[in-house]
């Protein structure tokens, strides 16, 4: 690693804190938060709960003008952590601001994890062309090795011990191909198979009765069908070949995987980082739509397949441990 | 709440329901206008049957529909060829939609001034819808009669030959609250009160549908905010909701979305709208037997 001076640079930077213990993620996040609030800018804080309370002990008053969230129920999919960022930056047009985003801590299960390292990879391209200075926390203490290495490998800059030097090991592709992995299947799962617009009504049907036997609510039988016909939906205009569905309970979810013959563009799928506001709209804001709704979703892509698998709670499900 | 559905046959509706069918055999829309017609006979109401031939062979039509021919009253039954029917923009084939409503609304007096209970009408209605221009118009009067059957004793059923229209004929078929089961994916059709209902589901194969209708029919409602009830959409994907929201922006006018808890509010709630908002039905949809469809 090579030292640099920490400067306010301009467009996005993302850095990541490797943090040991309370008292230097305080003096680090704080302080970074406290910069950002006297030069002006609009803060978003999203870290775990008990993280956001030791923020808000040492911000004291300050804490007020922050937007504070809590990581672990707005990120507990982090393809919806793009949404949540975007729409904080879309808020203050003409304004740099500063995220402090922890989506990654001891605990994180080993399949949201993946989507985790995506999405600090994919980050970089998404919020390029964005007047953002985003702050990731790695808990140094308790995180393994490979974990720090994945942020070593997604995060240009890296912070720790009071200092911040340019990452040696920066490679986000690298990151992107090692976590597109390939996802379980369910052979029990059900399937319908969608070949043309015009059989979206009926995938939708077919989801609604599927939901109805999980004994879905009203709401959650809306967003099955919401999940269903937008995956199906982006893979009809993506490929313009079929698309499997397929629907399986798995730990307390439904599962929706659509299964089909094409690749996105850059043999990677980066949510959106903002809401889609007209009728014609690039060919990822279904997966804007889906991203929104579900718990989790999961994506492999090859040169010749693209699997998603969106996770939708059945219920109450309990937090990822800390 | 009007009654609205998908049905199977053109039998039930009454005393009255505006019903759009698509048919690609004659003797299908024959058989719906021979059982539209015999509920209008049980209700005494004065009836016309129109189309492109002439009255000769219009009336032979009646004559061998089952029930129709032989049955008292049947005499009564008018047939008109459909440009004597149609008010026409002068030098046209296409219909001027607002004298054509000025039109049946006259016939409508004229009949209950007569005894009649109302004034029902069997119409082919593909002369008056082959070119664009033509269906352009034939929305908009489809949509302003919907309006006075809405709270008047008048219907039709308007019927499309699919054969000739092709996809072409839905874009008709869904301004009716009644359709066939395969005339269209959503229908939009008048509420009392409100600027308009929609009903049945929109996605991605139908989008393009019901951006079209959607430019047809705004005009023709001016309500500042436009109330749409969707509480009995089933369906409407994130495109068809930007494109709403986008139009309202382009056109400076506010859309309140009438819903319940199903997906329209739902994606409403997902995407960053600017025009639209979304409201509770003012009836609870929920509500044993509230807003049910009759599906005759």
């Amino acid at each position: 690693m090579s030292k640099t001076r920490c400067t306010e640079p301009s467009g996005f930077t993302h850095s990541a804190l490797f943090y040991r213990g309370a008292q230097d993620y305080v003096d680090a996040v704080a302080g970074f938060v406290i910069d950002g609030l006297g030069l002006g800018q609009p803060v978003l804080v999203a870290v775990p709960q008990d993280n956001l309370a030791l923020l808000r002990d040492a911000l004291g008053d300050a804490a007020a003008e922050v937007t504070m969230a809590d990581m672990t129920e707005v990120g507990r999919n982090p393809g919806r952590v793009f949404g949540l960022f975007g729409a904080f930056v879309g808020k203050h047009p003409g304004r740099r601001v500063r995220i402090v985003g922890e989506c990654i801590w001891p605990g994180r299960s080993a399949e949201r994890y993946p989507a985790c390292v995506k999405h600090e990879a994919s980050a970089n391209k998404a919020f390029g062309s964005r007047e953002l200075m985003a702050l990731c926390p790695y808990d140094a203490e308790r995180l393994d090795d490979d974990t720090l290495a994945d942020a070593r490998l997604t995060h240009p800059l890296v912070w720790q011990a009071g200092s911040v030097d340019h990452s040696g090991e920066y490679a986000p592709d690298v990151a992107l191909a090692r976590y597109n992995q390939p996802l379980p299947y369910n052979p029990g799962a059900i399937s319908y198979t969608v070949r043309k617009l015009a059989d979206l009504s009926g995938a939708r049907s077919f989801a609604s009765r599927y939901a109805g036997w999980h004994g879905l609510s009203r709401e959650g039988i809306a967003d099955l069908q919401l999940i269903a016909t937008e995956l199906a939906t982006n893979s009809l205009r993506r490929t313009g070949g079929a698309c499997r569905l397929a629907f399986w309970p798995h730990n307390g979810h439904l599962v929706c995987e659509a299964r089909d013959r094409g690749r996105f563009e850059n043999g990677s799928v980066t949510p959106r980082v903002t809401s889609p506001v007209t009728p014609h709209p690039p060919i990822d804001s279904e997966l804007f739509v889906v991203n929104a709704i579900a718990d989790l979703v999961r994506t492999h892509v090859t040169a010749g397949a693209t699997t998603i698998q969106a996770y939708l709670r059945l219920g109450q499900v309990p937090a990822e441990a800390r | 709440m009007r009654k609205q559905g998908v049905v199977a046959s053109a039998a039930g509706l009454v005393p009255f329901g505006h019903l759009g069918w698509g048919f690609r055999d004659r003797t299908d829309f024959l058989a719906r206008a021979a059982e539209y017609l015999a509920d209008g006979l049980e209700q005494n109401q004065l009836m016309a049957y129109i189309g492109n031939k002439s009255r000769e062979a219009l009336q032979a039509e009646l004559a061998e529909m089952p029930g129709i021919g032989d049955r008292p009253g049947s005499a009564g039954i008018q047939v008109i060829h459909v440009e004597e029917h149609y008010v026409f923009r002068p030098g046209s084939n296409v219909i001027d939609a607002e004298r054509c409503v000025t039109k049946y609304l006259w016939c409508a007096e004229q009949a209950i001034a007569n005894g009649y209970t109302g004034l029902r009408a069997v119409s082919d209605v593909t002369p008056v819808a082959r070119t664009p221009e033509q269906r352009h118009a034939l929305a908009a009067l489809e949509y302003l009669v919907d309006q006075k059957m809405a709270v008047l004793p008048v219907s039709a059923l308007c019927a499309y030959d699919t054969s000739e229209l092709g996809p072409a004929a839905a874009e008709l078929i869904c301004l009716h609250p009644f359709a066939a089961t395969n005339g269209s994916a959503f229908r939009l059709y008048a509420e009392p009160g409100l600027g308009f209902a929609l009903t049945g589901e929109i996605d991605a194969a139908s989008d393009e549908l019901f951006i079209t209708t959607l430019r047809r029919v705004w005009p023709l409602v001016t309500d500042d905010p436009l109330v749409i009830d969707v509480h009995r959409l089933e369906f409407i994907s994130h495109q068809a909701l930007l494109a709403l929201d986008q139009h309202a922006r382009a056109v400076g006018r506010r859309v309140v979305l009438r819903a319940g808890r199903g997906v329209p509010a739902r994606l409403a709630d997902l995407l960053d709208l600017t025009n639209v908002r979304v409201e509770p039905p003012v009836e609870d949809p929920d509500a044993p037997g509230a807003g049910s469809a009759p599906a005759p």
